[in-house]
């Protein structure tokens, strides 16, 4: 018999981090039905006895539910990052000359490259588009630095400010591209 | 065959706890707190999970960017990504030590540990597995996910190769893990110790990838 440190980290490597805002959200929705369950067990019919956690199978079973929701939630929790995925979103849906400056449409591959760019990210990106056709994700830092990446369909152009290099920009090509914007955020923050 | 150049990305060390120990939710978020406070610019978060709770429900997470920590009454993981200006191993092993400090603190035996690594490759994997398989062979499939299993001592050495050219995805996953019929405490082996076993094989496969 094999075993595996973790199936949830070998099925979906990538989504060992969690998000705040995720993690509210799954605490808030446990802990309802969790004070809503214990509510009912204790205020029951049958009294507070007989239906104290744990010693009512029924109960129990129920509770173990909602553990277990909580536990898979939380063990698949991706980055979902709302507000650059609610962006992409509607830059997807911008038309010819959007800018108002004859700038054209983005196209569908664009936009699901940025998709699988942004849900294998360590931290989200601010997100706009250009007018000459990329999507740029951009970070800042309070002390100054910044980094940006220009996202065609073929390349990656990058640009960034850091206090110990200076201004830095360069391009990015091939299958490795992707893999290497994502190093340079955990760079960036790390 | 030429081995791909890689280097490692993100790296989650799995501790996996002595059945039915008495963790001290409270006392070991105190004691990690005390050795990684300065890993993390966060604070860890204390689940408020009632004591009769399963034991794999969560009962601490502690985030950061590039770190992330959670344990429950079964396991405790911690993750990193590791910037290109540090040593994976150097990490590795300060995080160990901290990890395994704080445990011991709390008197809690490990039984088991694992470490899953990420490994980016520079070289595309479907060009170098190519003259073996051929992807496009297979019903025109879009991904594909080779593994084996390698037993070294007594440890499983799982390798998992990803591959999907349309999305870009071009990645190899080690996963290596004490047996848990070989559970630690009983051979006279710490966790601490488990782990840097880990990575000492981690480092060999590295080196030696295909």
């Amino acid at each position: 018999m094999y075993y595996r440190s973790n199936n949830t980290v070998i099925n979906q490597p990538i989504f060992w981090s969690f998000n705040g805002d995720d993690l509210k959200e799954t605490i808030t929705y446990v802990m309802n039905g969790l004070f809503g369950k214990i509510e009912n067990s204790f205020f029951g019919k049958q009294g507070i006895n007989e239906n104290v956690v744990g010693y009512n199978k029924k109960k129990y079973d129920e509770l173990e539910k909602v553990y277990s929701m909580a536990y898979n939630n939380i063990n698949s929790l991706t980055k979902h990052y709302i507000v650059a995925n609610a962006t992409l979103d509607d830059i997807s849906k911008l038309e010819y000359n959007w800018n108002d400056n004859g700038a054209q449409a983005f196209s569908v591959k664009l936009i699901e490259r940025c998709r699988q760019i942004v849900s294998q990210l360590v931290a989200e990106p601010f997100v706009c588009p250009t007018a000459c056709g990329s999507i740029q994700f951009e970070y800042e830092k309070e002390n100054g630095e910044y980094i940006e990446f220009e996202i065609y369909e073929d390349r990656i152009e990058v640009y960034s400010e850091s206090l110990i290099n200076g201004e830095e920009e360069f391009v990015l090509y091939g299958i490795t591209a992707n893999d290497k914007m994502k190093q340079m955020v955990v760079d960036f923050y790390g | 065959m030429k081995g791909p150049n890689v280097n490692i990305y993100k790296i989650q060390m799995a501790y996996f706890f002595r059945e039915k120990s008495p963790i001290r939710t409270f006392g070991l978020i105190s004691s990690l707190y005390a050795q990684l406070k300065d890993v993390f610019k966060t604070e860890p978060q204390s689940l408020p999970i009632p004591d009769e709770a399963p034991e794999d429900v969560p009962r601490c997470i502690w985030n950061d960017v590039n770190t992330s920590l959670t344990f429950n009454k079964v396991r405790l993981d911690f993750t990193f990504n590791i910037p290109s200006k540090f040593n994976w191993k150097q990490l590795l092993t300060e995080f160990n030590k901290k990890i395994t400090v704080a445990i011991d603190e709390q008197e809690i035996i490990i039984d088991r540990v694992g470490l899953v690594s990420e490994l980016m490759s520079a070289d595309s994997l479907h060009e170098l597995l190519k003259e073996y398989i051929q992807i496009n062979k297979f019903n025109d499939a879009g991904e594909a996910n080779i593994s084996w299993l390698e037993s070294i001592e007594s440890y499983n050495v799982w390798t998992y190769f990803t591959i999907n050219e349309s999305k870009d995805i071009n990645k190899i996953v080690f996963d290596i893990n004490s047996l848990p019929e070989c559970k630690l405490a009983d051979q006279g082996t710490t966790g601490k110790e488990a782990m840097d076993k880990c990575a000492e094989l981690l480092k060999g496969k590295m080196i030696n990838v295909l």
